[in-house]
């Protein structure tokens, strides 16, 4: 319980928190008391619709995560090549929960167990582009479901066109430990 | 509406886990979610509040004219140009894409902001990814990701003209 209080006020929030009070403080000298009490209500009420949609969010995400675990793609991810093993790349970017800290690690055993650089990169783009946690987590909250539903659909491609400008590299561009097709 | 589907698609999924996986993973599941939620709720309400002030204290005609629905392709380079160098997490990212469409910028232009935003993230590329992968990986997937923000606005304004 205390990790858990240290890491939600940690070092971010607190340079939030100072960034709120400075901006804050701005507001009511530029614009005067009235203005800066209608800032205040309109974002009060903003927290206020995002908390439960955030929990919902993050339930949908966690409930995701346990039915379609990421390593069940990373299995067929190896051995596939082409256009399919990066569209299954593509699949499990999507569904791969977490930060950088989660995803990354992942990156480097695919690369080990010998997928090749179009699959490897389209997994990256997919993970960052359409990651479902990031879209039930902030944009669905903060941004409506119509605008997460258009950046989703128009992202959907980005992955596989990454992948397959990866795989334009000549070979000897390559890191060593990187294989060019996965073949 | 939303608020209502969203919660409904968390029961249907939490019932599905439940089927398949049993009564202990969808525990494990939930307490994960409430963990997490614990973790981001007293950053996001600050983020939140910052986001609005800013908001206020940029004036909206320059928001406007330079990335606002009007702008074209230089409004979308611009977006790009700037989603590539926010250096920053979503806690940071989201708010500010929320503060820039209250100030009238254009949907084109945020989906842009964020998809380069997303591919380019320069903290996620020096801490995580060149320690991990190598430069030359990194390198590689840059290059292949320089058109990327340029297709999803390509993407989004087609879906928008078929929309309305």
């Amino acid at each position: 319980m205390r990790a858990l209080a240290r890491e939600a006020f940690d070092k971010s929030f607190w340079i939030f928190a100072v960034a709120a009070l400075v901006t804050g403080i701005a507001c009511y000298l530029v614009f005067g008391a009235e203005s800066f009490g209608e800032a205040l209500t309109e974002d009060a009420t903003l927290v206020g619709f995002l908390v439960p949609k955030l929990g919902a969010a993050v339930l949908i995400a966690a409930f995701l995560q346990a039915l379609v675990p990421p390593s069940i793609f990373a299995k067929y991810m190896g051995s596939e090549t082409g256009l399919k093993g990066m569209a299954i790349a593509s699949a499990a970017g999507t569904v791969t929960p977490g930060g950088p800290m989660t995803s990354f690690p992942l990156v480097t055993m695919l690369r080990d167990s010998g997928t090749g650089i179009g699959a490897l990169v389209t997994y990256v783009t997919a993970w960052t582009t359409t990651g479902l946690q990031r879209v039930f987590m902030w944009e669905v909250p903060l941004m409506g479901p119509e605008f997460a539903t258009i950046r989703f659909l128009a992202s959907i491609p980005l992955g596989i066109v990454a992948g397959m400008l990866a795989r334009l590299f000549p070979a000897r561009a390559l890191p060593e430990t990187v294989k060019q097709a996965g073949e | 509406m939303e608020l209502i589907a969203m919660w409904g698609l968390a029961v249907a999924l939490g019932g599905l886990v439940w089927l398949k996986r049993g009564p202990a993973e969808t525990m494990t599941a939930m307490r994960k979610a409430l963990d997490r939620c614990l973790r981001v709720m007293p950053r996001i309400a600050v983020a939140v509040l910052t986001a609005g002030f800013v908001g206020r204290l940029i004036p909206s005609d320059i928001v406007v004219q330079h990335i606002g629905p009007d702008s074209g392709l230089s409004g979308t380079l611009i977006a790009m140009l700037v989603g590539g160098f926010i250096p920053a997490g979503p806690i940071i990212s989201f708010p500010l894409v929320v503060v820039l469409s209250q100030a009238g910028a254009g949907t084109v232009q945020l989906i842009t902001l964020l998809t380069a935003w997303a591919v380019f993230a320069i903290h996620r590329i020096i801490i995580y990814e060149i320690p991990l992968m190598g430069l030359r990986f990194s390198t590689i997937r840059l290059v292949s990701s320089l058109p990327l923000p340029l297709i999803a606005a390509g993407l989004t304004s087609l879906m928008l003209s078929a929309i309305h």
